[in-house]
């Protein structure tokens, strides 16, 4: 198994029922499609044949981890719009800087790290240009109600609790937050994406735990009154 | 049993799953034990819950449509950035022309820069100092007619004074050196002269 094929395994959250990060977009041309689903074409080998000229392999790159790139942007920035802007660039800066690719290295490590800093240089900017409200937050939100379930209220306005809480944690630490939980990634893999050591990664998740129980225990508290 | 100060601190990585199998045995051994440790972890529990809630209730509202929109605009934009990479680039990198003529062009240029050089080495004011042989020894500056020593009871006749010495301030002090220049050509390093 290809360790750079990883990630591709690990499903979000503790629910399966989410929808699975590795599918693929419709729409894609039979070549690229067959590139991107192939678990025997390596991330690096894309690389290495992009970098070769040919087109197809990067739009198999794109095809494989536009959406962990979007989810990952999302949990952290909170906004589906900002989050859009953030996987986008990310994939032309990734596109520019192709040649520097270390194939020593993982290749979404070093691809997660750039959706990373522009994603919290995204969540500073939102923060700074604004301070978001709770009712922002939500209606940025896709409502659950209108994809046909029938999640009760109380659900929804946990959700809002929870985006509200995350709003409030300093980036570095919703960043670990975001890719420790929410995405599975380990504190190893976690250190180089955020340019930190593992002890410090390991620090970050275990306060951003605490912080994040914290909040949610006021919060828990205030709406029980 | 470990106490509760050393629970609490290993209660984040308890619930989020990353203590090792002996050190989340031992806290669940006290969490069978401890109430308040148990409220703890519950506390901390129901707030992952949350999380992982939140964020997956946050994914199924993405509509699939908007992922093929988003891939076609990704791939847009990355070639946009590769035909702004490519025109960027100078058109002589990109269209170098027949290679005689690059080669030719390049020979042209050669030559006109080495003659350029070559005419201005001729200039004197560009010409750098000549070394001589005479730079490595000791140079005397000639000065003036000098006194002859003799030994004592040498008989020989004096060499006779200078026939148009010039008068001092007379602004031809020395005419007779350069005269005598262009009789003996070069002045020579004078000999030691004995004392
Ligand atoms: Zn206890």
């Amino acid at each position: 198994m290809n360790p750079a094929m990883e990630p591709n395994r690990r499903s979000v959250g503790s629910s399966s029922a989410e929808p699975a990060m590795t599918s693929l977009p419709a729409g894609l041309s039979s070549v690229v499609h067959a590139l991107a689903a192939d678990a025997s074409v390596s991330d690096a080998e894309l690389v290495r044949r992009t970098l070769a000229g040919q087109e197809d392999p990067f739009v198999a790159l794109v095809a494989r981890y536009q959406r962990r790139a979007f989810w990952i942007a999302f949990h952290v920035v909170g906004r589906v719009e900002d989050a859009r802007d953030v996987a986008q660039e990310a994939f032309v800066r990734l596109f520019r800087s192709l040649d520097r690719y270390d194939y020593a290295r993982s290749f979404y490590t070093w691809f997660y790290r750039i959706v990373m800093n522009l994603a919290i240089d995204a969540l500073r900017k939102a923060r700074s240009s604004h301070a978001a409200s709770i009712e922002e937050l939500l209606g940025a939100l896709p409502d659950a109600r209108e994809q046909g379930g029938d999640e009760p209220l109380q659900r929804d306005e946990e959700n809002g609790q929870v985006w509200a809480i995350l709003d409030k944690l300093d980036a570095k630490f919703r960043a670990v937050l975001v890719l420790r939980d929410i995405h599975g990634l380990s504190c190893r893999e976690i250190a180089p994406m955020l340019k930190v050591t593992h002890a410090t990664a390991r620090w970050r998740l275990h306060r951003g735990r605490q912080m994040f129980r914290d909040h949610w225990e006021r919060l828990q508290g205030r709406s029980e009154r | 049993m470990i106490p509760c100060s050393g629970i609490a601190d290993r209660l984040p990585e308890f619930v989020g799953g990353d203590l090792a199998s002996a050190d989340a045995a031992a806290v669940r051994a006290h969490l069978i034990a401890c109430h308040e440790c148990r409220r703890q972890a519950g506390t901390l529990q129901r707030a992952r819950g949350a999380l992982l809630g939140a964020a997956a209730s946050a994914m199924r509202g993405i509509d699939e449509a908007d992922f093929t929109a988003m891939h076609r605009s990704i791939v847009a934009a990355t070639t946009s950035a590769l035909q702004a990479k490519e025109s960027a680039q100078p058109a002589m990198q990109r269209r170098p022309g027949p290679w005689w003529l690059v080669a030719a062009a390049a020979l042209l240029v050669c030559g006109m820069w080495f003659g350029m050089q070559s005419r201005r080495d001729r200039s004197v004011w560009h010409r750098a100092p000549t070394a001589t042989p005479a730079a490595s020894s000791i140079v005397v500056p000639w000065s003036g007619p000098r006194l002859d020593m003799r030994l004592l009871g040498d008989e020989r006749p004096m060499a006779p004074p200078p026939s148009e010495p010039a008068g001092f301030g007379s602004g031809l002090m020395g005419r007779h050196r350069l005269r005598a220049l262009v009789d003996e050509g070069v002045p020579m390093p004078l000999p030691e002269t004995p004392r």
